[in-house]
């Protein structure tokens, strides 16, 4: 498995508990991050204080990201994300409750890789985990820049 | 009756103005001999002086004007006779020689005139008595005239105030529709979250130390979880019925059949060995809209699976046949609906409802009530009696489960009724349906009796498309 750090971006704490709690009963042990709002997530990504050790704060391999944020939405954070030249190809799957169309069209228009809608049941919120498993962990393939990025520094922590 | 009496009788308040003495004797002389009126006359010779006096309003009762006078003459007389005593019934006084002013004058507002030395005391009266009679019309007319213009202008003020006030409803109507927007959007993100959280750490709790609590603790979890489920598949449902309450639907004509077959090939619940559901084919091409219809027939196969008596199988029946409209009305104590055959209700092949409401099961029930109808099948039919532009025509959803008592027949389309308690259900689910429908310009119904199973019903139009 792609030793990648996951950085996800949610304000709301039970799903961050939630996620974390599924993380582990599907045998992820990739480092999992994360910030709770959108303006947080900008400063991780950047480097900037308090997340400029990358030691603590690895670049990420992969990026969950709610929608609904305070500061910076999600779609303010992807559009920002895709002008960065060093970033600009670090996969993002939008993970939000939302299902309007409209926002779905809004996230892929900034950029999005893939959009999943929390699920309400913890079966099935466990299967949605696994299949993210599945294709960006084991599956995918990310461009070596990045990967050389996410990995040394996460290797040199 | 009264005013006539006036112009008669009562002393009537003349102004004379003419420069001439003579003249001016001679007509108040001659007009002293009248026994039908009595004339109160005022008499000046300038313009001048008549000015003066008429500065005073309601001061006469008709102006007697000699159109030659010292300090005006002809035309310019009366003009600014008219002008300056607008209300003022006024006779103008010509020379035999200048009789086209007169004429000239009662074209430009002035009641009548007198040729002078050619009018003898009836005449002089008369003249007065219609100049001052028609003034009274003239302006009466005048009034009516300027009452209807004002209350044209008021209709045109109340259309602007009414164009005002659609446009401010509509507006508000559309914030309304935004707001409900709004609304449904944070239902379904801010208020699920919370709902998500309670199931998701009771499973997890469940999971964890289930067995570690008191006697109890499972099943005490096991409720939370079963009402936080519940509680979601409410605020589904409200969501559900406020999308339909609010979309606007466009109308396409569709395939019942197909669209239902793929219902029942979707969902494993609908299909065998659980179910069984025999559509009776064909069934026509409606006009709806497919997304509603879909809802409509998945919550009426879903009820009709979920409402059935404990270790009895689901069987449903689904046919179609012509709506009760307004040529056919369903009799009382009529036979119980049943599918009508192929070749008589349905054009072979095609799904069109070719002639329905004529050749349905009821139009032979309708033949022997109206002996003048064409007979069955009879070629032409439609050219003798046309159909309605629209025939509806009326899908039945027949089951096996444990029907709806008569009471409560009319309760069920209502918004979270159920009647038992004992089975899983929210009560929007045909709240859903009856609202779909009717924005089709359809209508739902049912038959139904306890123990018997129900019968519900869905009139939906049908498409206008030629018959070939």
């Amino acid at each position: 498995m792609s030793e990648i750090t996951i950085l996800y971006v949610e304000d709301e704490e039970t799903d961050v508990m939630l996620l974390q709690h599924v993380f582990t009963r599907v045998g992820i042990t990739n480092l999992l991050k994360t910030v709770k709002d959108g303006k947080a997530a900008k400063d991780y990504l950047a480097g900037n204080p308090p997340y400029n050790d990358r030691r603590l704060y690895p670049l990420p391999g992969l990026l969950l990201l709610d929608l609904n944020l305070p500061y910076w939405s999600g779609v303010e954070v992807l559009g920002w994300l895709r002008e960065q030249p060093r970033l600009r190809w670090l996969p993002v799957v939008i993970f939000t409750s939302s299902r309007r169309p409209d926002d779905v069209v809004k996230a892929y228009e900034a950029g999005a890789n893939g959009y999943l809608v929390k699920p309400n049941s913890l079966a099935d919120l466990t299967t949605m985990v696994q299949s993210l498993r599945d294709f960006w962990l084991l599956q995918n393939q990310l461009p070596e820049s990045l990967l050389a990025e996410s990995m040394r520094i996460s290797a040199a922590a | 009756m009264e005013h006539k009496e006036e112009i008669v009788k009562a002393s009537i308040r003349v102004l004379l103005v003419e420069d001439s003495p003579s003249d001016a004797a001679l007509l108040q002389e001659s007009l002293s001999e009248v026994q039908l009126a009595e004339f109160a006359f005022t008499h000046v010779e300038t313009w001048k002086e008549a000015h003066q006096l008429l500065a005073k309003p309601q001061s006469f009762d008709v102006l007697l004007l000699d159109l030659t006078l010292p300090d005006t003459t002809g035309r310019e007389t009366f003009v600014r006779a008219r002008s300056e005593a607008p209300y003022l019934p006024i006779v103008v006084l010509t020379g035999e020689a200048n009789e086209a002013d007169g004429l000239d004058a009662v074209r430009h507002g002035i009641q009548d005139y007198l040729v002078k030395g050619q009018a003898d005391a009836r005449r002089i009266v008369r003249v007065i008595g219609y100049a001052i009679e028609r003034k009274r019309v003239e302006d009466a007319l005048k009034h009516t005239e300027e009452a209807l213009r004002q209350s044209e202008r008021k209709l045109i003020e109340a259309n602007q105030d009414l164009e005002r006030r659609v446009a401010e409803r509509t507006a508000s109507l559309e914030e309304t529709i935004n707001d409900l927007e709004d609304f449904s959007h944070s239902i379904t993100h801010d208020l699920r979250a919370p709902l998500r959280a309670i199931s998701a750490f009771a499973e997890i709790l469940r999971s964890e130390c289930g067995e570690c609590g008191r006697p109890g603790a499972q099943e005490h979890i096991d409720r939370i979880i079963t009402a936080a489920g519940r509680m979601d598949k409410l605020i589904q449902d409200v969501l559900q019925y406020s999308r339909v309450a609010r979309t606007q639907m466009d109308l396409t004509p569709v395939d019942a059949e197909k669209l239902l077959r793929g219902i029942i090939q979707t969902y494993p619940a609908f299909q065998p060995p659980q179910v069984g559901i025999s559509i009776q084919a064909p069934l026509p091409r409606v006009l709806g809209n497919e997304a509603a219809l879909t809802q409509c027939f998945s919550n009426l196969l879903g009820n009709a699976i979920k409402f059935v008596a404990p270790g009895r199988r689901p069987e449903i029946r689904i046919w179609a046949e012509p709506a009760p409209g307004t040529l056919y009305e369903l009799q009382p104590g009529a036979p119980a609906p049943h599918p009508f055959p192929v070749a008589i209700g349905w054009e072979e092949g095609g799904r069109r409802p070719r002639e329905a409401l004529v050749h349905g099961p009821n139009a032979a029930q309708g033949a022997v009530e109206a002996p003048n109808r064409p007979a069955v099948g009879q070629a032409g039919a439609q050219n003798t009696r046309p159909l309605p532009p629209r025939p509806l025509v009326r899908l039945w959803f027949a089951d096996n489960g444990v029907g709806i008592p008569k009471e409560a027949q009319e309760r069920i389309f209502r918004m979270f009724q159920r009647l038992d308690r004992s089975y899983d259900g929210t009560g929007v689910g045909l709240t859903v349906v009856r609202k779909a429908v009717e924005k089709m310009g359809g209508k739902v119904g049912l038959e139904s009796e306890p123990g018997a199973g129900s019968r519900f019903w869905l009139d939906l139009q049908t498409p206008a498309e030629p018959v070939v």
